[in-house]
């Protein structure tokens, strides 16, 4: 794990408290900038909305850099960094994250297959191909990766492979009720290939079975129109044509309803939804680095490695405020090494301040009575039982710290 | 073994060691030049010319689009001359003095000079498209340049002068947003009509900005209303009449943005076809009366092979297999390929973008101006296509740059083209925003030049340089019958087995204009067997055993083929 966080020492450089003050700020000031979106613009100056998301974005950006620097190796942690470059437009930066983990997890399927998809989208098909041809040998159940590999080859241009892919998987077609592949896309396919390959009579075979198994599909129309123009047949051109087009017009005149029931503020809802996705991203990306930080801080605190969990819990804290189990087990590790009790007093008050449970009340009763606060450590204690009255543990600690205090 | 065995050896090793050095070195130098090579000259030619798009900040939508160029021969001196359209100041964008197209007299050499004020041609509306050709058959070349705002048709006064005769003519087209635009002969009566094409309706209280992450971003013309495309018939008195419903154009809309016209279906007349974008490309099909009928759908152009409509930018057409068909190049927006439609006869088309490669480079790029021109004169037509990223912001919100270079794809004779740029000379590492693009020889040494308008910067101007001892051959069409500069008329150069086709056309590429005479490069042949040029009217002139590396003129009727 990376000690050396260029991003989150910022963050993390000062006292805890201060470092907290910064956090609330700025999640208040992206409260304040999300409520006053409702105020629409009409010129495209950027609204305070607008501004949140640029600001949750360079959270983002600086969380995903860390995270994935400290653990390269955690696919969950990758997914979600890809998907934030993605949002972002950096789909160089997505593919480099999950490369980086697959190194670690060869055998991944969902990476190779993530890759491969975000590879398709920005016309690397080459690389594509690779991915989705790793994926379906990781597993050859995934019979769907048949099509994506078809199509990848069709956007290279290389007919004459797409249709090999697909001719090999379709004779495997056994009627299923809910068959492991979509064999409607495999037909469009074959039939589109065919077509480009001039092979008419069979483009006109798999197209029309493919409208067999999805009659709206609004492709297949048109494709089977463009075929039977090349088999001379326009009276066929011209019908499929017309499906094409009707359907087409169905799906605009939808399109268009959608659109004018939002037409009052076109600016905000783009940035309401980017805000929206910004927002899942940055609570499952926080989620699962403080988790990891968290597990990592622990062990590091079993190995008696004080400095190190001392930075991984900081940097658990950074990215995720407002999980008390982060400040329970840092304060943990003031306690247990006997060092920053003051420090370690203050994690565990906002351990309880965000989650009022008797683990936290025990740990801030346990520190209170590190710092020779006995009354104090005897109200808190009092509280955790309260909260779980029939856990030994508790009423032990209490009874013990009642004792010394008797004396 | 024996010390003069070692030696031997070693001497032996050590030839083979620099052997193979000089081997790496000479493939190295062989991979690093390609036969097609530009040279950035732009400083050196005297233009002083930069675009303005009028931004204010506002981000309207027709920011974005300006803008294209022109190449003709203004004063009929036998060079050709630049025309850079411009913007204007949109709503809260002020410029100290106002930004206005500009010409530049070509002084050979590579040297430009301004003649804007002289010619009468520094239009000071927002300039979008630009078409050229003898409309009035006087013998030179009148401008019609399509703005954001009434268009205007320039009339030449035959000394370097132009006239501003739109309200006369009746072509100012409302107060609509142009884009390009084509002169050409729909009914073939020998006069030139006009096909001004419009883009979208645009008002600044109904401008919508779109937000990426923050940042304000132009966003997708199909949210605006959109009109028809209008087209002029010529009255052959100097004024047009607007038969935009009677000759079926108007039966559909569409964002027009490129536009040009030929013959794609060999019958003889000449038809339409406009880049629409993010909707479905347009293709007219003429009767042969100036009565159309859109049929792109039904012919393969109006989308890509997917059925996916791009977002199409400009076009060029060319026969770039040599099969005696004309074939479609269209560019379009980023993460699509720009796109080349191979004709098929029978009035069809396939998309054989991904096959031919004729989209490297393409993919993640927006292209914009583009044309086929045999730059290395090997009898093949490569294509040029120039790129920029539509939002100024871009590099805020996206890996993405606003700057990117141009793309040049070489014809490798097979009917696949390869991609060049990286060994094709400093001139291709230009990176700028660019927008409209000409292709045309600038120095008369027998080569194509490309001249490219930069949105918001300087242009660019590149000489080719490419090292080769290929013949060539450049034709003017001089009509009789027919309209002046021969446009709609179909040349076929028979050199040996090199059998090459070409139609001279007014307005192609990115709402531009380029290419009156027509290129053909003839590889090593050294004599052409013969040159036959079908007249829109109808006649066919044919000449044989015609000299290589040489401009000619072909006069309607004085070769009539007997």
């Amino acid at each position: 794990m990376n000690t050396h966080s260029n991003h989150l020492q910022q963050f993390s450089q000062g006292p805890l408290e201060k470092r907290l003050c910064r956090f609330i700020i700025a999640f208040l000031a992206i409260a304040a900038f999300c409520i006053s979106t409702s105020l629409a613009a009409t010129e495209p100056e950027i609204t305070p909305g607008q501004q949140a998301n640029s600001i949750i974005e360079k959270q983002l950006s600086v969380i995903a850099e860390e995270v994935l620097q400290d653990f390269p190796q955690d696919i969950q942690l990758a997914k979600f960094a890809a998907e934030f470059y993605n949002q972002c437009e950096r789909p160089d930066a997505a593919v480099a994250a999950l490369e980086q983990a697959l190194k670690y997890n060869p055998e991944s399927y969902e990476l190779c297959n993530r890759i491969a998809k975000t590879s398709f989208a920005n016309g690397s098909y080459d690389k594509a191909i690779t991915y989705w041809r790793k994926a379906l040998a990781i597993s050859p159940e995934k019979l769907d990766l048949n099509n994506n590999i078809a199509e990848t080859y069709m956007a290279l241009g290389k007919y004459a492979e797409a249709v090999t892919q697909l001719e090999k998987i379709i004779k495997k077609e056994k009627g299923e009720v809910f068959p492991a592949l979509d064999y409607s896309k495999s037909y469009f396919l074959l039939g589109q290939g065919y077509l480009q390959l001039r092979q008419y009579e069979k483009a006109k075979e798999y197209l029309e079975k493919a409208l067999v198994i999805t009659p709206e599909h609004r492709m297949g129309h048109y494709q089977l129109s463009k075929t039977y123009m090349r088999l001379k047949n326009p009276e066929k051109a011209k019908e499929h044509m017309e499906l094409y087009t009707k359907q087409k017009a169905e799906t605009a005149e939808r399109k268009e309803a959608w659109a004018k029931k939002r037409k009052t503020a076109v600016i905000n809802n783009t940035a309401d939804a980017d805000r929206k996705v910004f927002s899942r991203t940055l609570t499952r990306l926080s989620a699962r680095g403080s988790r990891l930080y968290l597990v990592s801080g622990k062990s590091q605190s079993s190995q008696e490695l004080f400095n190190k969990a001392e930075t991984t819990f900081q940097k658990a804290i950074a990215i995720d405020a407002g999980q008390s189990v982060l400040y329970r087990q840092f304060a943990l590790l003031y306690v247990m090494t006997n060092r920053k009790l003051d420090r370690a007093q203050g994690l565990a008050k906002k351990a309880v301040e965000l989650e009022p449970s008797a683990q936290n009340y025990l740990m801030l009763g346990r520190i209170y009575y590190q710092n020779s606060d006995r009354a104090n450590a005897l109200i808190t204690i009092e509280k955790a039982i309260a909260l779980e009255p029939g856990n030994p543990l508790y009423r032990r600690t209490y009874n013990k710290i009642k004792k010394g205090a008797d004396k | 073994m024996k010390v003069s065995t070692v030696l031997f050896n070693r001497v032996i090793a050590r030839y083979c060691v620099v052997a193979g050095l000089l081997f790496i070195n000479t493939f190295s130098l062989a991979a690093a030049n390609a036969p097609i090579s530009f040279t950035d000259v732009t400083k050196e030619t005297g233009i002083t010319f930069t675009h303005k798009n009028g931004a204010s900040g506002g981000f309207y939508i027709i920011e974005s689009i300006s803008a294209g160029l022109a190449l003709f021969d203004y004063d009929n001196d036998g060079d050709i001359d630049i025309y850079f359209l411009n913007g204007a100041a949109l709503k809260g964008a002020k410029y100290d003095t106002p930004p206005k197209n500009e010409l530049y007299r070509n002084d050979g050499n590579f040297k430009f000079t301004n003649v804007t004020e002289k010619s009468g041609l520094g239009d000071a509306g927002f300039g979008v498209g630009v078409a050229v050709a003898d409309y009035d058959n006087d013998g030179d070349l009148d401008v019609y340049v399509e703005n954001c705002g009434p268009n205007v048709l320039f009339s030449n006064n035959g000394d370097g002068t132009f006239t501003n005769v739109t309200k006369k003519a009746g072509v100012g087209d409302g107060d609509t947003i142009g884009a390009g635009a084509c002169f050409l002969d729909i009914d073939k009566d020998g006069d030139l009509d006009l096909y001004a094409s419009r883009y979208i309706v645009f008002s600044y209280d109904k401008n919508v900005v779109m937000i990426k992450r923050g940042y304000p971003a132009f966003t997708d013309p199909t949210v605006y209303v959109i009109e028809p495309d209008a087209l002029y018939r010529n009255n052959s008195d100097g004024t047009f009449t607007d038969i935009s419903d009677a000759s079926g154009i108007s039966k559909v809309r569409g964002t027009s943005m490129g536009v040009t016209c030929v013959d794609y279906d060999n019958d003889g007349d000449t038809d339409i076809f406009v880049a629409n974008d993010n909707m479905a490309n347009f293709l007219f099909q003429n009767d042969g009366t100036g009565k159309f009928e859109e049929v792109g759908l039904m012919a393969g152009v109006a989308y890509d092979f997917n059925g996916k409509a791009q977002g199409s930018m400009g076009v060029d057409i060319a026969d770039y297999d040599n099969d005696g068909l004309l074939d479609f190049y269209v560019t379009s927006y980023e993460l699509q390929p720009a796109t080349l439609y191979k004709n098929l006869g029978d009035g069809l088309f396939e998309d054989v973008t991904f096959p031919s490669g004729a989209s490297e480079g393409t993919f993640t790029s927006m292209t914009w101006g583009t044309g086929f021109a045999d730059f290395d004169n090997d009898g093949d037509r490569d294509i040029f296509v120039v790129t920029g990223n539509l939002q100024p912001n871009i590099e805020k919100y996206s890996n993405r740059k606003f700057h990117t270079r141009n793309e040049l794809l070489m014809n490798t004779g097979d009917g696949k083209f390869v991609n060049i740029t990286d060994k094709a000379g400093d001139g291709m590492a230009v990176e700028l925003s660019s927008r409209g693009a000409g292709f045309d020889d600038l120095d008369n040494d027998g080569d194509i030049d490309v001249v490219i308008l930069n949105t918001m910067r300087e242009p660019t101007i590149l000489r080719n340089d490419s090292i080769n001892d290929n013949s060539w051959i450049q034709i003017r069409l001089k009509g009789v019958k027919s309209n002046r500069n021969g446009i709609g008329s179909r040349v076929k150069v028979t050199a040996g087995e090199l059998v090459q086709i070409e139609e001279v056309r007014s307005g192609r590429g990115y709402q531009g204009h380029h290419g009156l005479r027509l290129y053909f490069g003839l590889a090593k042949h050294k004599k052409i067997d013969k040159i036959e040029v079908r007249w829109l009217g109808g006649g066919v002139d044919v000449l044989k055993d015609v000299k290589t590396n040489q401009l000619i003129t072909i006069t309607e009727g004085q070769n009539s083929e007997k």
